[in-house]
Formats: C-alpha cells, sequence, structure tokens
C-alpha cells in the first residue's frame, strides 16, 4: 500500500469523501516531504518516513487535540530531529499530548509537562518554571577564554569571589560552580578590565528535566 | 479541519462539501465502504494467487479435456454427471474452501497480533461495522473467483463437447457455491475473532472439512450396514446420526439446488451421493443381486439450508461478542 493510498484510506475511516480524502492526503505528504514519495509502497520506507506517515495519518482528519505515544521511538537521530521539528510546527496550531520517557526530547517539543510517578501524578507545571523550581541550589557555567589556565588560576585564588569549585573541562573549558552568580559576573568583567582577557563563550548549564525527575522521584 | 485550513498544511478548499455530506454517508457508508475495498483490494488480491486457485479448481475440467474421448460415450452425455459433484468436491471443498478458510483465519486475529487492527478501531467505526465490512469482502473475492472458474470450466466443457445439460450445470454450480462460501467463510472468521490465534481458528474449519471427507469414506461405510437390533435400519438411521452430519446437510441442500435445475436427478449422482447419506441402496426383496437407489429425506433441502445458515451466524455472533469485548493493544 502507498502513503498516499494508505492516508486516503485513513480519511475514508473518518468519512471524508475520496476526493477530500485524496486532496487532503497530498497536502500532508508534501507537508512532511514525501510528495516524491507516492509511488513507493510504505513497506520500502525508512523509520522515519513511516513514523511521518503515521503522524500525517493522525493529522488526516484535522484534528484540535493529538495524542502521541514515543512518537520518535526506533528513530535514528535524523529521524528524531524531523519528527520533533515537525511536532513544534504543529503545535502551534493544535493541542498536543505528546507521552515519552526520553526527557530531552520533551524538554524540545512541549512547554508544559506533567509528569507521573508510580502512576500518580506528581506535577503539573511549565518545563521553565519547573527547572526554576527544582533547580540546584549553586549554578554551573561554562567559560572559555582566550587563556583559560591563567583565568582558572584567578579563580581558584580568589575563593571569597563565591566560587565554589572551578575546574578545566575535557573540552578545555573552564567549569564554574557558585553560589552567587552576581559575584561572578562581576569578578569576571574585572578580569576583562585588568587582565585584557577575550571571551570566547560563558554560559550557564541549564538544568535538565531529568534531573528534576530524579529530584521528585526521590521526594516521592 | 479548521486546524489545517488556519496553519495551510491541508488547502482549506480540499475540505469543501465535506460538511455538506449527510451523516449516513458519513458516519455508515463511507468507513464501510473503504473497509470493504480496502480487504479486497490491498489485503486479498493478487493476480498470482487468482490465477493459482482457478487453475487448481479447473484440474479437473481440463484432465477431463485431455482423457476423455472426443465425443465422450453416450452415458457421459450429461456434463453434471462428470462433473457435478466432483467439481464441488475437489474444485470447492477441497481448494477454494481451504483458501478461503485460510484468508479468513487470518483477518482478524492476524491483525490484532500484528497491531494493525489497533489503528482501525481507534477510528470512529464500530468494531461490527470492521468485521462485517471484512467479511463481505472476502466472500465477494471469493465470489469473484467462483464465477471466473465456472467461466473457465463451463468454456473448457463447450470446447470438449457440445453438451446438452450445461445450463442447468452452470446455474446449480452457480447457486450452491455461494452457500459453500457463506457457511465456511462466516464460521472461521467468528472463529478468527473468538479465538487469540490464527493457527487454532485456521485448523478448526480445516480438520472438520477432513474429518468430513474420511468419514464419508472410511466410517460411514461401515455406519451405513443394517443394525443389529433393527435389521431394517441402518446404524446411521437408528442413531438418527443425520442430524450431526455436516456432510450429509452440505449435500441435502446441493441436492435441493438440483430439484429445481435437474428435475430428473441420474443413477450417477445418486450413487455418488450415497456414502454421504442423502441415497441408500434398498435390495430387491426377491431379486437380492438387484437393488435401486433411494433418496433418504431426513431433512428437506430448505431445512438443511437454514440449518447451515444458522450454524455459521451462530459462530459469527458469538465471535463478534468475544471480539468487541477484546482488549486491543499493540
Amino acid at each position: 500500500m502507498t502513503a498516499l493510498d494508505y492516508l486516503v484510506f485513513m480519511a475514508q475511516l473518518f468519512g471524508l469523501r475520496k476526493s477530500v480524502a485524496r486532496a487532503g492526503a497530498r497536502d500532508l505528504l508534501e507537508f512532511f516531504g514525501l510528495e516524491e514519495e507516492t509511488s513507493k509502497t510504505i513497506a520500502e520506507f525508512s523509520g522515519g518516513m513511516k513514523q511521518k506517515v503515521g503522524l500525517a495519518s493522525t493529522l488526516i482528519h484535522g484534528p484540535k487535540l493529538l495524542i502521541l505515544d514515543e512518537p520518535t521511538t526506533n528513530l535514528d537521530p535524523v529521524g528524531r530531529k524531523s519528527i520533533i521539528d515537525y511536532i513544534k510546527q504543529l503545535s502551534t496550531d493544535m493541542s498536543i499530548f505528546v507521552s515519552s520517557h526520553i526527557l530531552s526530547e520533551i524538554e524540545q517539543m512541549c512547554e508544559e509537562v506533567t509528569i507521573l510517578v508510580n502512576g500518580k501524578i506528581v506535577i503539573t507545571d511549565k518545563i521553565r518554571d519547573l527547572k526554576d523550581k527544582y533547580s540546584l541550589v549553586e549554578d554551573k557555567f561554562v567559560l572559555d577564554t582566550d587563556d583559560n589556565d591563567l583565568v582558572l588560576r584567578e579563580f581558584l585564588s580568589s575563593r571569597d569571589e563565591g566560587i565554589k569549585k572551578a575546574w578545566i573541562g575535557d573540552d578545555s573549558k573552564i567549569y564554574i560552580i557558585t553560589e552567587q552568580k552576581r559575584k561572578l559576573q562581576e569578578f569576571l568583567s574585572n578580569l576583562i578590565r585588568e587582565q585584557g582577557i577575550l571571551i570566547n563563550d560563558f554560559h550557564q548549564v541549564e538544568v535538565p528535566l531529568q534531573d528534576v525527575f530524579i529530584k521528585l522521584m526521590e521526594k516521592e | 479541519m479548521n486546524v489545517f485550513q488556519g496553519k495551510g498544511i491541508v488547502r482549506s478548499e480540499n475540505f469543501k462539501g465535506f460538511s455538506a455530506q449527510s451523516s449516513f454517508m458519513k458516519d455508515h457508508f463511507i468507513p464501510f465502504s473503504s473497509i470493504f475495498k480496502k480487504t479486497f483490494w490491498v489485503d486479498l488480491h493478487s493476480f498470482k494467487r487468482l490465477a493459482f486457485i482457478i487453475l487448481a479448481m479447473n484440474i479437473m475440467p481440463i484432465l477431463m479435456y485431455i482423457y476423455f474421448p472426443k465425443p465422450t460415450p453416450y452415458e457421459f452425455a450429461s456434463v453434471n454427471d462428470i462433473l457435478g459433484i466432483g467439481q464441488i468436491i475437489f474444485a470447492y471443498l477441497l481448494v477454494c474452501i481451504p483458501f478461503l478458510i485460510f484468508s479468513s483465519a487470518s483477518m482478524i486475529s492476524e491483525e490484532i497480533s500484528r497491531g494493525t487492527m489497533l489503528i482501525l478501531v481507534s477510528k470512529p467505526v464500530s468494531r461490527k461495522k470492521i468485521v462485517i465490512g471484512k467479511f463481505l469482502a472476502i466472500l465477494s473475492y471469493f465470489l469473484l473467483i467462483h464465477l471466473t472458474s465456472l467461466g473457465v470450466t463451463s468454456i473448457l466443457c463447450l470446447i470438449k463437447q457440445p453438451f446438452n445439460d450445461m445450463l442447468p450445470f452452470f446455474l446449480s454450480q452457480l447457486l450452491y457455491e455461494p452457500i459453500l462460501l457463506y457457511f465456511f467463510g462466516i464460521i472461521t472468521m467468528g472463529l478468527s475473532m473468538a479465538l487469540k490465534q490464527t493457527k487454532t481458528a485456521l485448523l478448526i474449519p480445516i480438520i472438520t472439512i477432513l474429518v468430513m471427507f474420511l468419514s464419508v469414506f472410511m466410517i460411514k461405510p461401515a455406519l451405513f450396514q443394517p443394525c443389529i437390533f433393527n435389521k431394517n435400519l441402518t446404524y446411521y438411521e437408528a442413531f438418527q446420526l443425520y442430524h450431526f452430519d455436516l456432510g450429509y446437510h452440505i449435500m441435502n441442500v446441493y441436492l435441493g439446488i438440483l430439484d429445481i435445475t435437474f428435475p430428473e436427478i441420474s443413477q450417477s449422482v445418486a450413487g455418488m451421493l450415497v456414502n454421504w447419506g442423502n441415497y441408500k441402496i434398498v435390495y430387491n426383496d426377491i431379486f437380492p443381486e438387484e437393488f435401486s437407489l433411494v433418496r433418504t429425506h431426513y431433512y428437506s433441502p430448505i431445512a438443511s439450508l437454514i440449518l447451515l445458515l444458522c450454524i455459521g451466524l451462530t459462530f459469527f455472533i458469538i465471535g463478534i461478542r468475544i471480539f468487541k469485548r477484546r482488549e486491543i493493544t499493540s
């Protein structure tokens, strides 16, 4: 069965006339970039393409709510990214409920999250708020300058600036753990001013949703 | 629809007319016919399968075409005498029906185990509609095979010799086969819905056919001997085994059709039906070596037909009830 025939069949199960179903199916194949594959049977498709057809079949009758269970299972990284991108695009126009164990993907796709532990709803909140609420007391930063050894020495010699721990990681960047974000920023601007240090990268490491989940698990 | 119209994934003009559709078309006819069409063209139909079954069903007429002298001896001038029951037993019961059973048995249970049934039942189509749509598709597909095969058989017979009873032969076969297809198809479909494994749903009707045939040649001849308690009756009659003999009822329905198409059933046809229980040998009291074949009439053909229809329907209804309650997961 070709993807077009499959989508037409799915549409007809919802009561759409063949001509309407065919036109809708063609539009969806175009949206998912499968318009060139209409002569191929689904059996010839890759896992990612099959997943796209599956997603298209759920959209054929124009639902207002979409419930997806593990939408990226068994897909390679390219396929995963593609499906996540499509879900993000679709979410601007409809409510999408995604159930998944892969929390890093949930972070990329969703705005709000409901966490279940042992089958019970533990929390429902926006991901951003949840991270703020359950993030660690200390903040972790990554810094990359033109002279990381010098900067690290400066950090280690000034413990009173609120820097709890600093080290150079495998990627040759400096990792800093501090309880006082403000003091770190001030210390860094002094370094730039006094030592003429050039900064290539400076960002705060985000708390992954997984850590929040583990914290909630421990709490439960 | 509004989602697509807003987003532009599916252009709004494509959905014009959807709201104008009557609810009967939208809720019943279109989903039902789509299941029917998908089962017929995608799940069942393949040119190879069609050609193979038709060829297998026509082995007897082909052999007859090759080996019988032309013109055939006078006593075989009737195509019904040469092919009638032989065609039913070989082409239908041994070739066409097993293929039908194989297709019906896997139709529901296989789809459940593959996970494709979950897709169907998650759509706004009732399970009853899914099953009836699939069953009607199977029935129609095998009716198509039956008609094509019968056409080929008739052409072969016409080429061979201008038989004088081609039309009644064609008519009797045409009327009888749908009954067989219905009976075995609906029972297997019922089993396919009720049982979890395709294998079991497949084995039960196949074993039934085998037992039916084996009993005709191995068990029934013994049952047609005079009973020790009453010499006037056979064991078959004394214990009223015809009530439970599926083979008897199947052939009794065929005899009912022959009553219409061939008002005078020939002795050669009657002779073939002795072992099925539809005819019995009655010996002459004065000349014991002389005998005649007498129709048994345990049941009227209409009663046998109703019985077969009811047995099939019972299996189907039980199957649907179990299938409706069954939890279908991926």
